[in-house]
């Protein structure tokens, strides 16, 4: 039995969640001497990932419970720790032991069609495996699942308060407004559970992360002039710190480390017009093992670019720091009518210079698919051919390697018919 | 043609944060003042005080595939066939249509409807999930670019004195709706159960004001069940178990399954749905002094709310005294395929009702019917146990 075998054995016995925190921290050591990762910035990640990990489950400062684009700045200027249930979700895929918190999930009887990233983090909210949070905060940018997930994971997690922002659909100044005054009051509320609002504070995690904004910028700006520089499934990682960690000291150092290292390989290499084939990534890809990124390199072509990793929000302001948090969940792509996504895909095929774009459609989104054809239609428009692949980001059990090979293979014979 | 289709893309956004998306110049607007609209929080005071007609969409499976072709298959089933059936034109004639920012389904379908559907405006109305004072001035900003918007369109200012006039109005529909709701709660209507939810639907989709008076008419002298059975078949289970809807949208196309609970034995004696009861139950405070559109905002966010919501906590206690009044055993839960929203709430509801000693069973609605048999069987053995 490997040591992964055994980890996952341990989380799912009766001790597991009383485990987790000391393996976390046994596996923060084994980091140290772990060679394994292309990016030392990789391995930063990683450690600061757990390194929060660790502080929502043990202390000393109070957890919240967020989700996709709770403000992670806010948490951070509280002096809390933000813990993501959809990266929960996801990191049950990882750990290979999604099979049995969606099981938990059904027994719940929660919806079986919706969202596994969610219902699989309720799983483990139900097996005891998050950590006992003072508040949860989520915002209704996604889907309506996250509201509803996050009252669901309340009732397994000690019955904390649920705090929703009501994100308005698109911008203009009420609506600024509306939601700023909800980031105020749940300031306010969070300071009543233990979190210390501070101006000053506030005002540097405002910072943190527009310095780390400044990085990632740069990170994509190489990304542009190297393609492949960085593949996807290394820069796949990246929803994590945009999504826990701007606004803290790790997450604007972990970007910083991941340009340096980025531009060093740069000057390498040269700028890359190569005739490779490019490919954007839309949506997610599956958090468990998969080949989905080595067949499209083994037939030939390059994932230059995933659509999450981009960069939509404008500079915030440590002056205003509620009015600009709000107009950065505002203004999310994934927000508001999706002529906003589309203009914001056709702006990354042409930077990128894309042969074609796939889609990897996560059963029960029905925020990202929801509307696809329509996608599909303005690519086409602009003659960029787009594959749709139907899967589950985290139900592994849906992943069917052959088919997803033959039909990339042959999206990929297709591009390259048409550059010829 | 709509001009939301991506390369039209970028045209409208109001300062109160609402979609509107004009058809292209050019295209003639077609001659109908018929609007349609799909969620229950959709202000039909509003489309009545610019002269037009609100209009419910319903649906049809005869454009199923073409929705398919433009929709997800793995979203709202209603919505589908709603998408279908403005493709097919099955809906008549449409000026265009009001989506309210309540689900993924209707964001999504606005999305759709823009790019597939010719001719149409699309107008995108934000809703917030919260009823405080906040909530409602954003909502009463948001309703005054819909008012803009239809004042833009149909080419005629929309003043206070109308919109309190369609508000008496639609007051008057939802009072006489209230009293046959009550005249079914007390067994007095002893119509076929799908009776109920055709007068409701004639509600939402015909002239409001031969509605009302017809309704208010049929009303009068309290004879109005008995004067409906002539020609029809009673209602065979009016002294059934008494059962209570709760859920989202019911549709013409879903009525079989309320035949089906009939067939069961079951009488329905009153509803938690968003094309029943919760749509007509609270009535806009009147009062010509103030603003009508934060009126409106009031009613519309502060009624009983729908499961997308923030609170399900609320409308579990609403439900659990409409349970109580009905005197019904048990709740028939019945939701569209794919509702996020509703499917998350049913087990806590479950665990709610079951804590007060009622009964609840999770009916899933997919429109086709197609799994009726399952069903009947399923009800047949939960109506045994109330």
């Amino acid at each position: 039995m490997s040591a992964f075998d055994l980890l996952r054995t341990a989380l799912l016995g009766p001790w597991g969640p009383k485990l987790l925190p000391q393996t976390l921290r046994l596996e923060l050591l084994r980091l140290r001497f772990d060679g394994s990762f292309t990016w030392k910035a990789q391995k930063q990640l990683v450690e600061a990932a757990m390194r929060l990990s660790l502080r929502a489950y043990s202390g000393p400062e109070p957890a919240v419970l967020t989700s996709l684009f709770t403000p992670s700045e806010l948490i951070h200027g509280l002096g809390m720790v933000p813990f993501g249930l959809e990266s929960a979700g996801g990191m049950t895929a990882s750990l290979d032991i999604a099979g049995h918190t969606l099981a938990l999930a059904d027994e719940g009887w929660l919806p079986s069609d919706a969202c596994s990233i969610l219902r699989s983090a309720l799983g483990g909210a139900r097996a005891g495996l998050l950590p006992r949070p003072v508040a949860l905060a989520c915002t209704t940018t996604l889907c309506d699942s996250t509201p509803k997930a996050f009252a669901e994971a309340a009732r397994h997690l000690g019955g904390a308060p649920v705090f929703v922002l009501d994100v308005p659909y698109e911008g203009g100044d009420a609506a600024v407004e509306y939601l700023a005054g909800q980031l105020r009051s749940l300031a306010s509320q969070l300071e009543r559970l233990g979190g210390r609002l501070d101006p000053a504070r506030l005002a540097s995690a405002i910072r943190e992360s527009n310095e780390a904004r400044s990085y990632l910028v740069k990170i994509n700006a190489l990304r542009r002039q190297h393609p492949g520089l960085l593949s996807a499934a290394d820069a796949a990682v990246f929803l994590y710190p945009t999504s826990l960690l701007l606004g803290s000291r790790d997450g604007t150092a972990l970007y910083r480390a991941f340009y340096e290292e980025l531009l060093a390989a740069a000057r390498q290499r040269t700028p890359d017009d190569s005739a490779g084939l490019r490919v954007l990534w839309l949506h997610l890809l599956p958090y468990y093992p998969h080949h989905l990124l080595d067949h499209l390199t083994n037939a030939g072509a390059t994932v230059v670019f995933e659509e999450m990793n981009e960069v939509y929000w404008e500079p915030l302001d440590p002056q205003q720091p509620f009015a600009s948090l709000a107009r950065k969940c505002i203004n999310t792509l994934w927000n508001g009518p999706l002529s906003n996504r589309i203009a914001a895909i056709r702006r990354l095929a042409s930077e990128h210079r894309i042969d074609g774009a796939v889609h990897f459609s996560h059963w029960g989104c029905r925020q990202s698919t929801g509307a696809l054809p329509v996608v599909a239609a303005a690519l086409q428009a602009d003659g960029v051919p787009l594959l749709v692949l139907d899967g589950d980001c985290v139900d592994a059990r849906s992943y069917s390697d052959g088919q997803y090979r033959t039909r990339l293979e042959g999206f990929v014979e297709m591009l390259e018919s048409r550059r010829r | 043609m709509s001009c939301h289709r991506p390369e039209d893309a970028g045209r409208s956004s109001t300062s109160t944060g609402c979609s509107c998306h004009f058809p292209p110049s050019g295209v003639p607007r077609p001659a109908t003042g018929r609007v349609g609209w799909l969620c229950t929080y959709t202000p039909e005071e509003l489309l009545l005080a610019a002269g037009m007609q609100g209009v419910r969409l319903s649906g049809d499976f005869a454009n199923e595939d073409r929705a398919k072709a433009c929709y997800s298959s793995t979203i709202c089933p209603y919505l589908r066939a709603a998408l279908g059936a403005a493709l097919g034109e099955a809906c008549g004639p449409l000026a265009g249509v009001v989506v309210a920012n309540a689900c993924d389904g209707l964001r999504r379908l606005a999305d759709v409807w823009a790019h597939y559907v010719p001719d149409t405006f699309v107008y995108l109305l934000d809703v917030p999930r919260s009823s405080d004072e906040a909530a409602v001035r954003y909502f009463a900003g948001a309703l005054q670019g819909l008012r803009r918007y239809l004042e833009e369109y149909g080419g005629r200012a929309i003043s206070d004195d109308a919109l309190w006039e369609a508000i008496a109005l639609q007051n008057g529909v939802r009072r006489a709706l209230v009293a046959l709701a009550e005249c079914r709660r007390q067994g007095a209507f002893r119509e076929p159960a799908r009776a109920f939810y055709e007068i409701v639907w004639r509600s939402v989709t015909e002239p409001r004001e031969a509605f009302a008076r017809w309704l208010e008419g049929e009303l009068a002298g309290d004879r109005f069940a008995s004067r409906h059975l002539v020609g029809r078949r009673p209602n065979t289970s009016a002294d059934g178990p008494r059962v209570v809807l709760s859920g989202n949208i019911l549709t013409p196309l879903d009525y079989p399954v309320l035949d089906l609970l009939e067939e069961s034995g079951a009488y329905v004696a009153a509803d938690d749905l968003c094309t029943g009861e919760r749509h007509f139950r609270q009535e806009v405070e009147e009062g010509k002094d103030g603003d009508p559109l934060a009126a409106l905002a009031r009613r519309y966010l502060g009624r009983t709310p729908c499961s997308r919501m923030a609170n399900a906590a609320e409308r579990a206690d609403s439900l659990l005294e409409t349970c109580r009044e009905a005197e019904a055993g048990g709740v028939v839960y019945v939701s569209q395929k794919f509702c996020d929203a509703f499917l998350y709430d049913f087990p806590y509801f479950k665990a709610r009702l079951a804590a007060d000693g009622l009964r609840v069973m999770l009916l899933e609605l997919d429109a086709s019917q197609g799994s009726l048999g399952q069903a009947r069987t399923r009800l047949q053995a939960f109506l045994e146990m109330l």
